[in-house]
């Protein structure tokens, strides 16, 4: 009996194996980094990775339908991750933690330490997307789920609604929300480098 | 079309998600309302922003250990005949009628089988042997109608839940 079962396993893990190959190779990146975005903490992004590929794996046979195997996917991700939440606001309701205020501000610590590039355009471009990681850090969870989705991911709205199992309206709301609170923070930002820059015209021509 | 319903279009669609008239409602109010020009614009410069920002990098040694984990997982996940079994187990009718259902059989069993032989030996119909024969029918229905009536209290039981959650939500 034993020996049958082993038998039969193997052949379902002859199965598995090349389409798990096939995600692995094509999925990784893409789940790792949104992970990263869900998290915004890269020792959780880590563990929510491997529990989400061992979930994967675990699914995969009842998983049929190929053709949406890239929503299915990102759809376990959520779920854990959603998971996860769910248990630390439990832990923190038992222990009376207020991790929250900390949780709220942290940036996406694993960009900072990336090379700059020397052209000015480029640099511009690279400072810019620096500001998008911090405000997109800023974000309610809701609403940097749905941008994160729509516009890294490139999912479609039909798709995200799916995966976050929401309504399409309000999916758009969702995204449209996220937009225009972006926007608020990166002209703060704007205007924080602006008064800079205008602090060290200042002192320059107060010093000649 | 108003403004905020010309953002709404801008920001929630790419191009290729809008309609040929709402694509020219917007192009039209663009060209004459300058916040929601810059709105676009400032949504263009994000996109650009996004496909430069720097991405978070999946360490190696992760990527390794992770794809490990799994073809380990692979080799030790169950045959698909305990799964079968698996699901046969999980199927909503609860333990305690499956655990009534057994000795209703076997006390159905040992009645009847010296009822049945004593009526096919003789050929009368005693007092005993009807009683038995009631017994039989009686449980024979029972056996039928258990899962029947169980399934029926269990999705009356949901609908009710769902009713509770949407007065809830509402």
């Amino acid at each position: 009996m034993d020996t049958c079962s082993e038998e039969r396993s193997h052949e379902s893990g002859q199965i598995i194996q090349p389409i798990f190959d096939d995600l692995y190779t094509k999925y990784q990146n893409d789940v790792f980094s949104f992970a990263c975005y869900l998290t915004k903490n890269r020792g959780e992004a880590e563990d929510l990775f491997q529990e989400a590929w061992l979930r994967i794996i675990k699914k995969l046979p009842e998983k049929v339908n190929m053709q949406r195997i890239k929503s299915w996917i990102f759809t376990v991700v959520i779920n854990l991750h959603r998971d996860e939440l769910r248990k630390k606001r439990i832990r923190r309701l038992y222990l009376f933690q207020k991790s929250r205020a900390h949780e709220t501000h942290e940036a996406f610590p694993f960009l900072e330490d990336q090379s700059l590039s020397d052209s000015s355009n480029e640099a511009n471009q690279i400072e810019m997307g620096k500001d998008i990681n911090q405000a997109l850090a800023l974000l309610p969870n809701r609403q940097r789920r749905v941008f994160v989705l729509k516009e890294i991911a490139g999912f479609r709205q039909a798709e995200i609604s799916n995966i976050l199992g929401i309504p399409v309206g309000t999916v758009k709301s969702l995204m449209y929300r996220a937009v225009k609170r972006l926007r608020q923070e990166l002209s703060k930002y704007k205007s924080k480098s602006n008064n800079n820059e205008a602090l060290k015209c200042n002192v320059k021509t107060s010093s000649a | 079309m108003q403004c905020k319903d010309i953002e709404r279009l801008i920001i929630v669609s790419s191009e290729e998600e809008l309609s040929p008239e709402e694509s020219k409602a917007v192009e039209q109010h663009l060209e004459h309302c300058a916040h929601c020009a810059q709105l676009r614009d400032d949504l263009e410069k994000i996109r650009l922003g996004i496909t430069t920002m720097p991405k978070p990098l999946l360490p190696p040694n992760l990527a390794q250990k992770t794809r490990q984990r799994c073809l380990d997982e692979i080799r030790l996940q169950p045959a698909p005949a305990k799964r079968v079994f698996s699901r046969i187990r999980s199927y909503p009718v609860p333990i305690y009628v499956w655990a009534a259902l057994v000795p209703l059989i076997i006390f159905t069993v040992l009645l009847i089988a010296p009822v049945i032989k004593e009526i096919r030996l003789d050929g009368s119909l005693t007092f005993e042997s009807a009683a038995a024969l009631t017994l039989l029918i009686q449980n024979a229905a029972m056996l039928f109608f258990a899962p029947i009536l169980i399934r029926r209290y269990r999705s009356q039981r949901k609908n009710m839940n769902g009713f509770k959650m949407n007065t809830n939500a509402s």
